[in-house]
């Protein structure tokens, strides 16, 4: 048998459900052994199959937004073909050309497109314009190629108000990931867990010092030294204290995890929010913290992360202060997990301190620390033990 | 190619031998040859040098033949048209040597104030033999002397003016001028219609350098035309002071007195070149010898002294006041100022004073004998029941007839039969044969007679019945139009053309055809193009009662179209000319149409439901540029729509006047549709392919609407 079938691959089969995005080859195509053939988006990630073998792309089983799981054939390549042959006509292609032939002989009027606005101004335009105080921009073109005639000036001088050549709004897709974070939240936020948010002031200082000590030996170890590095760590020592943090409530129980699996919240720019998870890492030191940390960013950036990678965390760290925010609450609990943990932005601030007795205005980097909790499973008591064992280790931080 | 000048052929076609006496004053007619020598010496070898005159023709042996002849023109309503050496006979008629030199010398005060070579004489006299104002063009000149010649007819038969009993029309032309198409209408129209032209044929053997067999086998026209019915023939020697005297009295009397039309062919050398260009290298030495052997100056001193007329003292004391004379009239001419060049563009057209009184032309038209029109004015009184546009032009026509007794109405068809259109039925009967007539089958003819006949003051109504057909007239057509402004005002020619044409059930390249922009770009037409009965009858009102030659263009399909007849608006209906007629009123665009282009475009602005200011131009010489550019300012974008075809067409002066002054108001460029630069096709589905629909149109205006 030449014929070839396209399925998921096993890694692939182990996440939850996954969708065509699109297909990179058309049937007829020729494609090579290992080469991407097809995009699938899951919950949050985009994977890519490749080909599991060299030879034409016959047929497509399934396109663009159709589910797939498990054993499911995407598609079949045949083997013994390799050349490739002329890409036969869409369903779009036939009705252009049906069309063609039922022209009118009379010449139809074009129909105006505002992306390619004609710029051309006549001359009674031209004589307007030096006439009245117009701002070409805010007219509203009706001419040919969306160009503005005078009837267009004249009705702007009788109501002038910003014309947007645009529909008043824009309907943009919801891509698959967006509409998996929306369930999430609403799920999390609005039916499963009320959430209660605890505010700690965090000094930096300590991490600085140690960071700028050190970043250059981490680099060379191939791990880039971020302070979510430390953040990590200072979160498993609180959790070490506070083991309640790092848990599950099941009907009947809370399940409380020995393994510290923490995911760290990263922004996907305009498509969402990823949460990529550095594994055990309660028995991780810091350079290794930073190397986990390092790879998965990595991946994370190119596109690369697997379902795994995002898969099994216990607890989740937001460093929502790297875009701004000084505090953000309630931060939405990862669910099935019992607490985030939300950094905020680090600025220079005017404390007082007290020394040798007495009260100092200083100067420090500070930040707001936040702890979003799920109040069916801990109180304001874990909570604040929490956030006091982990400011604590940052601000003593050897 | 020798001419014969010692015997004498005399050819009589009529029965009679009339006895001809005429009292010639020989001693003015030797002062006048002296004078003209003078002139053509002066001329020649004087001022041509000093570029004083540019333009020579010198008329050395053609000289004494027409002074013997020009002292017979003494008629009170005699008529001359000549052509370019033609000024001894006009020198015997009394011409001052001075203004004789003011023309050639370009000077103000000449016949043109310098606008026309000195040569194409003319003199405006309505008490006394005129000069026409001659054609550049040889044999131009001979039909509008059987247009004055019918005249004459018309004003002591019609008008019982008995001024004009005895008055003839005298035309002169070369021996080459005998191969025009001219000469032979005229013969045509003389001898038919039997009027009182004397044809006067200087024949000196060339056309230029054409020896005269080209025109004529054998060269003497004379002898060619000895059966030709209804035509004396008159030949002989024109160097000879007695014979040329005798021939001249007889061919003078017969024309004078019997009444009928006359060729008297004199043969003359042509002592010099044609011009002050021309070195003769095309005659032999035999040729120059035998010719200056026939110079008639010392004939004449011969004949003179011979007879004992004059002595050889008197002889040159005669020769001695001649070149005093012309000097003193150089002296005179020469401080003569030439004319401003700031009034160069006057005079294309009748003007008018502060008062708003017309500044009247010395000669031609109605005008001068200050004629008292039936109430006119811009009101419809309309009478119910509409009509189509025949009987419209037919009611105007009959109206403006009964009450201008100098009007008449000829052409091809328009007498008996009524006209091939039908437009002048029944006008006949009405009005007798002198006044609605049928003319011979020559448009040229149509159109020159009804030159001589304005010159005479009356209103010619003249009908080319296809626009095409006026091919022949053109020359005609083109030296009436300029009249009034190669005389500077002395001369105007008014007179209202009527042209049939435009698509009807089918089209043909002769039949169809509008070409109507022909008439703006000649110099001196107006031109009328009703789309509808209404606006027929106001605009042919007012060419008829107009001191200028107007083109009224008759559109045979708009003749009886059912959108095109309306109620008739009055005997009173006028319409200025330079008036458009907008039809209906919008801001969208600009549609402006005239002629049979208007019931289509008025259809595509209904069925385009869009408010389009749609204007009916009516008349394109002159046009309503300020109802156009208006309509522009208002609507920034103009369509132009006309049945003639597109390259140079009307649509494209009006387009290039936008673009001048309307530029600033224009939001799209300027739109015209037309037909293609073919002529008119036969086969209608070809013809609705070519000429403008409504369809058509439609979707122009579509277009533009969407620009």
């Amino acid at each position: 048998m030449s014929n070839v079938n396209i399925t998921l691959s096993e890694e692939q089969r182990e996440g939850t459900k996954a969708t065509v995005s699109q297909w990179l080859y058309q049937v007829g195509e020729v494609v090579t052994a290992n080469e991407p053939i097809v995009e699938i988006e899951t919950d949050k990630v985009m994977m890519e199959i490749i080909a599991p073998a060299t030879g034409k792309l016959v047929e497509i089983k399934l396109n663009s937004g159709e589910e797939v799981s498990g054993s499911t054939i995407l598609g079949i390549i045949d083997q013994n073909n390799t050349t490739a042959s002329s890409s036969p006509k869409t369903p779009i292609d036939s009705i252009a050309e049906k069309q063609s032939v039922n022209d009118e002989p009379i010449e139809s009027i074009e129909k105006v497109d505002y992306s390619q606005k004609s710029l051309f101004i006549s001359p009674s335009v031209r004589r307007l314009l030096s006439q009245h105080q117009v701002d070409l921009n805010l007219v509203r073109g009706t001419g040919k190629d969306g160009r503005v005639t005078s009837r267009d000036i004249e009705a702007y001088l009788k109501n002038p108000q910003y014309q947007n050549d645009l529909k008043p709004s824009q309907h943009i897709p919801i891509s698959n990931m967006r509409k998996s974070i929306a369930d999430h939240m609403v799920e999390s936020l609005l039916h499963t867990a009320p959430h209660v948010t605890s505010v700690f002031n965090l000094d930096m200082s300590s991490i600085i010092a140690h960071r700028k000590a050190h970043k250059e030996s981490f680099k060379q170890q191939g791990a880039n030294l971020t302070f979510t590095s430390y953040f990590i760590a200072a979160s498993v020592a609180a959790i070490k204290q506070q083991p309640l943090i790092n848990s599950q409530l099941h009907k009947d129980s809370i399940e409380i995890f020995n393994h510290i699996n923490i995911g760290i919240g990263t922004a996907l720019e305009d498509k969402g929010l990823i949460v990529p998870v550095i594994k055990n890492c309660e028995n991780k030191d810091l350079l290794t913290i930073s190397k986990n940390l390092t790879e998965k960013t990595d991946k994370a950036r190119n596109n690369k992360l697997k379902p795994s990678d995002v898969q099994d965390g216990t607890f989740t760290i937001s460093n929502h202060g790297v875009s701004g925010s000084l505090i953000a609450t309630p931060i939405i609990i990862n669910q099935p997990q019992s607490a985030i943990l939300g950094i905020g932005k680090m600025e220079k601030r005017v404390i007082v301190k007290e020394v040798a007795g007495e009260d100092v205005i200083t100067i420090k980097p500070m930040c707001y620390v936040t702890l979003t909790i799920d109040h069916r499973v801990l109180d304001a008591h874990q909570c604040n033990q929490f956030l006091s064992v982990f400011v604590e280790t940052l601000e003593n931080w050897k | 190619m020798y001419q014969v000048y010692n015997n004498y052929q005399t050819i009589m076609n009529t029965a009679e031998n009339i006895e001809a006496k005429f009292e010639f004053n020989w001693e003015e007619i030797a002062f006048k040859l002296f004078i003209s020598r003078e002139l053509d010496d002066l001329e020649e070898y004087t001022l041509v040098k000093n570029k004083k005159v540019l333009y020579q023709f010198s008329a050395r042996g053609h000289d004494l033949a027409q002074i013997i002849l020009g002292q017979c023109i003494i008629g009170q309503r005699d008529a001359v048209s000549g052509y370019y050496r033609s000024r001894p006979l006009l020198l015997a008629m009394g011409l001052p040597p001075q203004q004789a030199l003011e023309a050639s010398m370009m000077k103000l005060g000449g016949f043109s104030d310098g606008r026309d070579i000195g040569v194409v004489f003319n003199n405006p006299k309505t008490d006394g033999a005129c000069i026409f104002p001659m054609s550049g063009g040889v044999g131009a000149q001979y039909t509008p002397v059987s247009g004055w010649a019918q005249a004459a007819k018309y004003h002591t038969e019609v008008l019982k003016d008995n001024r004009w009993k005895d008055a003839i029309g005298l035309v002169l032309g070369g021996d080459g001028s005998v191969a025009t198409n001219g000469f032979w209408s005229a013969l045509t129209i003389a001898t038919t219609q039997q009027l009182p032209q004397l044809f006067y044929i200087e024949d000196n053997g060339y056309g230029i350098s054409v020896p005269s067999e080209f025109q004529t086998p054998g060269g003497n026209i004379a002898t060619n035309l000895a059966s030709f019915k209804g035509l004396t023939i008159i030949s002989g020697d024109g160097t000879n002071p007695q014979q040329a005297s005798e021939l001249v009295a007889q061919a003078h009397s017969i024309v004078r007195y019997e009444r009928k039309p006359v060729l008297l062919r004199l043969t003359v050398p042509r002592l010099n070149g044609h011009s002050a260009q021309d070195t003769q290298t095309y005659k032999t030495s035999q040729r120059i010898t035998f010719e200056q052997q026939h110079d008639p100056l010392p004939k004449l001193k011969k004949f003179l002294l011979t007879h004992s007329i004059l002595t050889e003292d008197k002889w040159h004391e005669i020769q001695k006041n001649a070149k005093s004379a012309v000097n003193k009239a150089f002296i005179k001419a020469d401080n003569k100022p030439f004319a401003n060049p700031d009034n160069v563009t006057k005079n294309v057209f009748c003007e008018y004073d502060g008062n708003g009184e017309m500044i009247l032309q010395k000669q031609g038209g109605i005008h001068l004998s200050k004629p008292l029109f039936p109430p006119s004015s811009g009101e419809v009184i309309a009478q119910p029941g509409r009509i189509n546009m025949v009987t419209a032009i037919r009611k105007t026509l009959d109206f403006e007839l009964q009450h201008n007794k100098r009007m008449s109405v000829f052409g091809e068809d328009v007498g008996a039969k009524g006209g091939v259109h039908a437009v002048t039925l029944g006008l006949q009967e009405k009005y007798g044969k002198q006044r609605v007539f049928d003319t011979s089958l020559s448009e040229e003819g149509i159109i020159g007679r009804s030159l001589g006949m304005s010159l005479a003051g009356l209103l010619p109504v003249p009908e080319i019945q296809f626009r095409k057909y006026a091919d022949p007239a053109e020359e005609q057509l083109n030296d009436i139009g300029s009249m009034r402004w190669r005389t500077n005002n002395r001369f105007a020619a008014p007179m209202v053309v009527r042209m049939a044409g435009g698509y009807f059930g089918c089209g043909d390249p002769w039949h169809s055809q509008t070409a109507e922009v022909k008439w703006v770009h000649a110099i001196g037409w107006q031109v009328a193009m009703p789309s509808n009965a209404e606006d027929a009858v106001g605009l042919l009102r007012y060419a008829l009662r107009d001191n200028n030659p107007t083109i009224f263009f008759e559109h045979r399909r708009m003749l009886d179209d059912i959108w095109a007849r309306r109620e008739y608006p009055g005997d009173q209906y006028i319409i200025p000319f330079g008036k458009g007629k907008k039809i209906t009123d919008g801001d969208r665009l600009t549609l402006v149409t005239w002629g049979g282009m208007v019931s289509r475009c008025h259809q595509a602005v209904l069925d385009s439901k869009l408010d389009v200011d749609l204007i009916d131009l009516r008349t394109i010489k002159p046009w309503d540029k300020e109802m156009v550019i208006e309509s522009v300012k208002k609507t920034n974008r103009i369509l132009i729509v006309h049945e003639d075809n597109l390259s140079a067409g009307f649509g494209a002066e009006i387009a290039a006047i936008l673009a001048k002054e309307a530029f600033y108001y224009l939001d799209a460029p300027i739109e015209r549709l037309t037909m293609p630069d073919i002529a008119n096709p036969h086969e209608p589905g070809l013809m609705n392919a070519a000429v403008p629909t409504a369809g058509k149109i439609l979707q122009a205006i579509k277009n533009l609407d969407q620009a």
